[in-house]
């Protein structure tokens, strides 16, 4: 599960450009969005389309499990991890 | 007759960026051509939160550079980004990624505008002032520059006009009526007082212009640096008249 919550990180900074900032920034249980790392509405529309191109993941913008999918790299990782496992 | 039009203003405070001329001193030689517009580097903007700043594209950073360093502290300063291409690589790029099918970026779309970069400014600075996004193809320099005299006009003591831009997708090279090169300046402009430029245009037809010209900004900006005291240019149907008076 480490190898995935990291390669998550590494697809948040990538995807959101996010310079100068590591792994080992990101906290795996930290708020993604709002105060944690500072994301807002407009990286979460992108990280959704990563999500989609890589792992073939396609989820709806709108929906309540969606958010608690994208409350932290933990609960991302996990949702990855269960689509693979399918 | 000829019905000619005319505006004045001073300019209190400029700045330019291109790659490879990155500082006061490198615009100084710039007129002379001892030094050249070369390579693709972008500039820092370390004025700006790298969170905003990760958004802004290779012409928006430009002018967002330039932007900063010729405001400095001031605030509540109407500003005017006026560039003829804008965005137009965002576009592109979505387009050829639409027409292969493959799913588009959320952050490129929503920055894809011609404000784009003024809304950066504006959320990064908390500055709730009156912001312009001007395009008007190879007069959009002049054009940008009546609009900002109308603000004067309407009592604005001061109005900031940046000029930039980056050359075109490689699809759109068969349009180039110039030698497109990337370059920003920004020029803080008040009501004229000494040495104002002035700036005066009537209608004249366009004649053909061989594409070996520099963008209009890089001939603006050389009048300018150089404090020449004179420069025509036609286009889009207007003859423009640049004057320096000393």
């Amino acid at each position: 599960m480490q190898k995935l919550e990291d390669e998550v990180k590494q697809v948040i900074i990538d995807v959101l450009q996010l310079e100068d900032t590591t792994i080992n920034d990101i906290d795996t249980n930290a708020a993604l969005f709002g105060d944690g790392l500072g994301l807002d509405s407009i990286d979460a529309l992108e990280l959704g389309v990563a999500l989609q191109k890589r792992y073939g993941i396609a989820l709806s913008a709108n929906s309540e499990e969606t958010r608690r999918h994208f409350a932290s790299v933990k609960s991302l990782a996990a949702m990855i991890a269960s689509h693979k496992a399918t | 007759m000829t019905l000619k039009s005319n505006i004045q203003f001073s300019v209190i405070a400029h700045a330019a960026w291109a790659p490879g001329l990155e500082t006061e001193a490198d615009w100084r030689v710039w007129p002379n051509n001892e030094i050249a517009i070369t390579g693709n580097n972008e500039p820092a903007v370390k004025a700006m939160p790298a969170l905003l700043r990760r958004r802004a594209s290779v012409p928006g950073k430009m002018a967002l550079e330039v932007a900063y360093r010729c405001l400095g502290q001031r605030t509540q300063i109407p500003t005017i980004f006026s560039s003829r291409h804008g965005e137009c690589g965002r576009s592109v790029d979505l387009l050829t990624d639409l027409a292969r099918d493959i799913p588009i970026s959320p952050a490129s779309f929503s920055l894809s505008v011609h404000n784009a970069t003024a809304g950066l400014f504006s959320i990064a600075r908390h500055d709730h002032s009156n912001s312009l996004a001007l395009a008007a193809g190879d007069s959009t320099i002049e054009h940008a520059l009546i609009e900002a005299c109308g603000l004067l006009a309407d009592g604005e003591p001061a109005v900031l006009v940046v000029a930039y831009d980056n050359p075109p997708p490689a699809i759109f090279s068969t349009f180039a009526d110039c030698n497109e090169q990337p370059f920003a300046w920004a020029w803080l402009i008040e009501p004229p007082r000494d040495n104002p430029i002035s700036l005066t245009w009537s209608a004249q037809n366009t004649p053909f212009l061989p594409i070996e010209n520099e963008p209009a900004g890089l001939e603006i900006l050389r009048f300018f640096i150089r404090e020449e005291t004179n420069l025509e240019r036609t286009s889009n149907g207007q003859h423009w008249q640049w004057t320096r008076h000393v």
